[in-house]
């Protein structure tokens, strides 16, 4: 039972493990590595995606929006190009791991 | 240090881990073969590892791209847009070397250069890219190339066809011959097409261009052709390899080109041989008899050659296409595998990307964009339907993939060699 006020040490383990890996449940592997996924979009987005020309940054945002951004992007909508074509590649823990390594990049 | 260098180099630092390669007390020597677009990011990505002493071999002082080469033709750009040198490399810390290579022997893992110096690596990375099956085509060799330029492969011979479509007079027919596959840039050949029908169209509309095509059906055929009949009408005809398309022979001398059916004159010739690895890994085995060097999915090693990796066009990998941003995330995937691997970790995949634009007017783009995965034996396409952007796509569409085109060049190769 966790009591309010004073942190369970399921929420001070969570806190403490390293970014890409989120404790869902003891069965459940760690998200997939964030950084080897977002490296396949550096040549358009920029080194760590920082921006690169005319192709937005996506270092430094809040990680559910990307997370949101992302999935959303999975489905075609008017003046969108490449991008629903990739990103119907990618599961959601795919999804969760480029959004949580993106957002932990320093613009 | 500029801000790209050390975003690169934080990158690369994320996925490192270095104490066991601090305990191995000398630096591991890395040699990397060409500095095109797999090359050259391997070696700029493990430059700024410590513990690791980075050897580019490069036989040209400056690398011309491939990609946006069809622009130079068109009159887009100048050859200069395509033009980089390897200073930048050099100030990353790469140790540059301008030599032909002559020779690789893959049991030391060594590579002999032109002037008798052996080089020996503890990894090798080999990007040479393509080679030419010369014999493949009567008539055609590297001297006469001078003549019947095939500019497949990107620096002077772009700069030969460049001059003879400028000096051609209105009404010529340009011949333009595409071999079977695998070839590099499956769809830069009809860019090309394109790109010369702009320029043709824009300059000296009566001329007309011949595609002699050993290929039947072609990577963004119906999005080409649906351009080709907006943009080009009338302009542009093509024999596919059902109908003898495939170019037999050439009379340099004449500019008679031969196919099994019939023979042309042209007044400008672009005959592109078929290709196979570089002539340098074939020589050395690594293409096990194939013509193309297997390599493992997730790290782009030798299945000949353990602690050789092969990168890019001269790589037999699965299913990516030998392009530019396919070299570019293999050899990104190669540098974070020889570091597990020097950490004693072993290397894990990771999903991969390829995006090809081709421009078939300045701002008229479109786009095959496609997610692969690293399978146990081979590296495999994700989904199969789908991939390209749709027919009939708004004139916004097309020029807002033109101006992505232009931004991932610009991106790709300042990263590289900026």
């Amino acid at each position: 039972m966790i009591k309010p006020g004073k942190p369970s040490i399921f929420i001070v383990m969570l806190l403490s493990l390293p970014c890409g890996m989120v404790l869902a449940g003891p069965v459940q592997p760690p998200l997939p590595d964030g950084k080897a996924l977002a490296e396949a979009c550096f040549s358009c987005h920029g080194e760590g995606g920082r921006g690169g020309g005319r192709i937005p940054a996506l270092a430094g945002q809040d990680m559910t929006g990307l997370q949101q951004k992302m999935l959303a992007l999975r489905s075609p909508s008017p003046g969108s190009t490449i991008m629903p074509r990739l990103m119907r590649g990618y599961d959601t823990d795919e999804i969760a791991a480029l959004a949580d390594y993106f957002a932990g990049v320093s613009p | 240090m500029n801000t790209g260098r050390r975003a690169f180099l934080a990158t690369l630092a994320g996925g490192l881990a270095a104490p066991a390669l601090l305990r191995a007390g000398t630096a591991a020597h890395v040699i990397v073969l060409g500095a095109g677009f797999g090359g050259a990011t391997v070696a700029r990505l493990l430059a700024g590892v410590p513990e690791l002493r980075v050897t580019l071999i490069e036989r040209d002082a400056t690398i011309h791209t491939c990609p946006f080469s069809n622009g130079v033709l068109g009159g887009l750009w100048p050859m200069e847009r395509i033009a980089f040198d390897l200073v930048a490399l050099g100030r990353a810390g790469v140790r540059l070397i301008r030599a032909e290579a002559t020779g690789i022997d893959p049991e030391t893992r060594s590579i002999s250069l032109a002037d008798g110096t052996r080089l020996t690596g503890d990894v090798m990375v080999l990007a040479p890219g393509i080679s030419f099956d010369w014999a493949a085509i009567e008539g055609l060799s590297p001297a006469t190339a001078e003549q019947v330029p095939h500019a497949w492969k990107a620096g002077r011979q772009t700069e030969i066809l460049r001059e003879q479509l400028v000096a051609m007079e209105d009404g010529g027919l340009v011949v333009v011959g595409i071999p079977a596959p695998p070839f590099r840039c499956p769809p830069g050949p009809y860019e090309r097409i394109s790109l010369i029908a702009h320029y043709l169209k824009t300059n000296k509309p009566a001329s007309k261009i011949l595609v002699l095509d050993a290929q039947d059906a072609f990577s963004k055929q119906p999005l080409f052709e649906e351009a080709w009949a907006s943009l080009y009408p009338g302009m542009i005809e093509r024999v596919p390899g059902s109908a003898s398309g495939a170019v037999m022979a050439v009379d340099a001398g004449t500019m008679r080109i031969s196919t099994g059916f019939d023979d042309v004159t042209a007044a400008v010739a672009n005959i592109i041989p078929p290709q196979r690895a570089a002539r340098i890994l074939t020589d050395a085995g690594l293409d096990d008899g194939l013509g193309w060097c297997p390599v493992e999915p997730v790290g782009f090693e030798s299945r000949v050659a353990p602690g050789i990796h092969i990168l890019g066009d001269a790589a037999l990998q699965g299913d990516m296409p030998k392009s530019a941003f396919s070299a570019n995330g293999q050899a990104r995937a190669c540098a974070r595998a020889i570091l597990a691997r020097l950490a004693g970790h072993e290397p894990q995949g990771a999903k991969l990307l390829n995006v090809c634009y081709s421009l078939t007017a300045p701002d008229y783009g479109f786009s095959i964009a496609d997610v692969y995965e690293p399978g146990p034996e081979k590296v495999s396409l994700v989904l199969s339907e789908g991939r390209t952007t749709a027919l009939g796509a708004s004139a916004e569409t097309h020029a807002a993939e033109a101006e992505y085109a232009r931004s991932w060049f610009d991106t790709i190769t300042s990263q590289l060699y900026g």
